[in-house]
């Protein structure tokens, strides 16, 4: 009887692992995959490559990823980006303010953009998928009025930053490592970041424990709305222009990322570092993988959307599990 | 000691009587009552400002053709309105409702291409949609996942396959047939509006009357206690998105046959937003369980006329969006603010 019981333990104990660490094991066998097919897969340069591409999306996703951790969503973060460095553009472009003042301005639109969120969610107490999702359309649409929906082309030292390196690395995949080490930090060892995570477990007790609620849910929206304005500004640098489409589909990549990297859409679980990064470096590997092997650009969207419907499935499961070996 | 008993209970039974009817009377409570009135009727009161607005700007306004060429134009909007209030009254969320519709506007149009039976592609049309409908339904209702992000999900990978499909280019040259018999009038009404009426009242009447009708309601206002009183509460959340896939392959033949072609863009994202604030216009709650069929047709129509007004006083097409973005948020916060 207790052989049957121990047994069942470590098949419970297995499959646990392998659901909470499936990625991992998913972006090894990947990168063997992807390394036999593809002859320059496997080589410095492109692993560069993947970090650079991947860079301005996990900067957009780490604020998105604190607003999740507290249980709730952010869809408008691609639009926020869109917004915020369309209005940057346009100030640079059309009245020639110099890029050192124009690039601050961003920020604080992003700031102001993700307080508006937050105030909705917060004080109004409207439902945030709602209010988001509506906030993309309307800032989309200011946007493309603001830009008449036409490219507009950064200044010459924004689009020199992209593509600056320091010894073989690019500028901003040290940024957003940087970053990412600093949001690490703020996240685990500050009140702050506890409280986050103390809400996303259960906003109702964090409450009677003396947790402010709403001020922290409010500051995590303000939160993402600066790293989508910063995202924003990373992907003007390296595109060179302001278009159109920028930043369309951003918040489903980003939702994509942090599913993979183990951060619970149910709120309270997962972490930044390696979370996050370990997130963003599979959904770049898969992206460049497909691209080396040549695959049609037409196929990213769907094996983009099936690898974060099978995440969500391995985080459902990954629940399941957990309350299972709980009430063991 | 029986006795006391007793007496204790008859007199908290007089105390309740007491509180009950003087809440009645409390002038705060029916300033509340009314205000929730307003809310309520504030979709109704909407489309009839909009209407004076046009009666009165618009010549030959108020006229039978007119007013079907309105809810000509509102049909496959209602009826994926009608799915979503479904989904969203079971207490879910389908936001894949316009891109499956875009899957199997394409995979019909590319089978009539190629020499297909008109009648087995509407089939077709149909079963792709509630297959898709499956799929999100599996995927909430049995797998416990979380509705938004699912249909989120699926939204992505259908517009892809459909992109996928036509390389972004539609899908032109539907035999005559196929049009024609869609857009057949009876007695100059088209088929659609007698079909679009049709079916908003027999799907108002099932879910206020039927008793599934009771069970979806009883899940969308509390998930634990439907399944205690024992109402098979995965089924009902998986039929829930198998529905909104049968109104978008409704949906997705009336637009195949009014374009004449199947093109991806038919199921771009910003119908998604159409779709969200017909429903949340129409008064369904997104919390789930309030709304019902005819408030969400009801949403639809006010939508499609705030779109062509905006279109009327050319009003440019991202000042739209705005509006749209603005509308689908005041409504949710009004209802918010009605609820505290």
């Amino acid at each position: 009887m207790e052989m049957k019981i121990m047994r069942k333990k470590q098949y419970l104990d297995v499959l646990y692992f392998i659901v909470s660490q499936g990625f991992v094991i998913a972006m090894v066998l990947l990168f063997i995959v992807f390394s036999i097919i593809a002859r320059n897969f496997l080589t410095l340069a492109n692993m560069i490559r993947i970090l650079h591409t991947i860079a301005p999306l996990l900067i957009l996703a780490t604020g998105l990823a604190l607003v999740i951790m507290t249980g709730n969503i952010d869809i408008s973060v691609g639009s926020i980006a869109f917004l915020s460095s369309g209005i940057g553009i346009v100030l640079m472009a059309h009245y020639n303010i110099p890029s050192y003042v124009a690039v601050p301005l961003i920020v604080v639109v992003g700031l102001i953009l993700g307080a508006l969120n937050g105030f909705l969610v917060v004080v109004l107490k409207v439902n945030p998928l709602i209010v988001t999702l509506g906030m993309m359309f309307m800032l989309r649409g200011v946007a493309l009025q603001l830009t008449n929906s036409m490219v507009i082309s950064a200044p010459k030292e924004l689009q020199r930053l992209g593509y600056a390196k320091i010894g073989t690395i690019f500028i901003d995949v040290i940024i957003v490592v940087i970053i990412l080490f600093l949001v690490h930090f703020f996240h685990i060892r500050t009140p702050f970041g506890r409280h986050i995570m103390a809400i996303g477990n259960g906003a109702n007790i964090a409450g009677w424990l003396g947790v402010k609620v709403p001020k922290i849910i409010f500051l995590a929206f303000v939160i993402s709305g600066f790293f989508a304005s910063l995202g924003g500004i990373f992907v003007m640098s390296q595109v060179g222009a302001v278009t159109p489409t920028m930043g369309q589909g951003y918040e489903f990549s980003a939702i994509a990322l942090i599913v993979i990297g183990g951060i619970s859409l149910f709120g309270g679980e997962g972490s930044i570092i390696p979370g996050l990064l370990l997130g963003g470096v599979t959904l770049g590997v898969i992206e460049n993988g497909l691209n080396m092997v040549g695959a049609s650009p037409y196929t990213y969207p769907f094996v983009k959307g099936g690898v974060i419907f099978i995440a969500m499935y391995a985080d459902s499961i990954k629940r399941v599990l957990r309350n299972i070996r709980l009430k063991e | 000691m029986r006795k006391k008993k007793c007496l204790a209970n008859v007199s908290i039974t007089k105390n309740d009587k007491v509180k009950v009817f003087g809440q009645a009377r409390n002038p705060i409570v029916t300033r509340y009552v009314a205000e929730m009135r307003v809310v309520r009727y504030l979709p109704f009161i909407v489309v009839i400002a909009i209407l004076i607005i046009l009666g009165l700007s618009v010549p030959h306004f108020f006229t039978i053709s007119n007013i079907i060429n309105i809810l000509t134009q509102t049909s496959a909007l209602g009826l994926m309105a009608i799915g979503l209030s479904v989904v969203l009254i079971g207490g879910g969320i389908d936001l894949s409702i316009p891109s499956i519709m875009g899957l199997s506007g394409v995979l019909g149009a590319i089978f009539m291409k190629n020499g297909g039976n008109p009648v087995l592609a509407g089939l077709i049309m149909l079963a792709v949609c509630t297959l898709s409908g499956c799929a999100n339904g599996f995927a909430v209702g049995y797998l416990k996942m979380i509705p938004f992000v699912v249909t989120f999900s699926t939204m992505t990978i259908y517009m892809g396959v459909s992109l996928w499909l036509t390389k972004a280019v539609s899908v032109g040259g539907l035999p005559r047939v196929f049009i024609d018999t869609v857009l057949t009038k009876i007695w100059g009404v088209p088929v659609i509006v007698i079909a679009l009426i049709f079916i908003t009242a027999v799907a108002t009447l099932l879910m206020h009357n039927s008793l599934y009708g009771r069970w979806l309601y009883a899940v969308g206002m509390n998930v634990e206690v439907s399944r205690v009183s024992g109402i098979p509460v995965e089924r009902v959340i998986f039929s829930t998105y198998v529905i909104s896939g049968v109104f978008a392959g409704l949906a997705a033949i009336i637009t195949t046959a009014r374009l004449g072609t199947g093109a991806a863009t038919i199921g771009r994202e910003v119908v998604v937003l159409d779709v969200v604030s017909s429903a949340v216009v129409g008064g369904v709650s997104i919390y789930g369980g309030v709304g019902s069929a005819l408030g969400a047709v009801i949403g639809a129509i006010t939508i499609n006329l705030i779109s062509n007004v905006m279109n009327l006083m050319h009003v440019s097409y991202y000042i739209t969006l705005v509006t749209k973005g603005f509308i689908i948020i005041a409504v949710v916060a009004l209802s918010a603010f009605r609820k505290k």
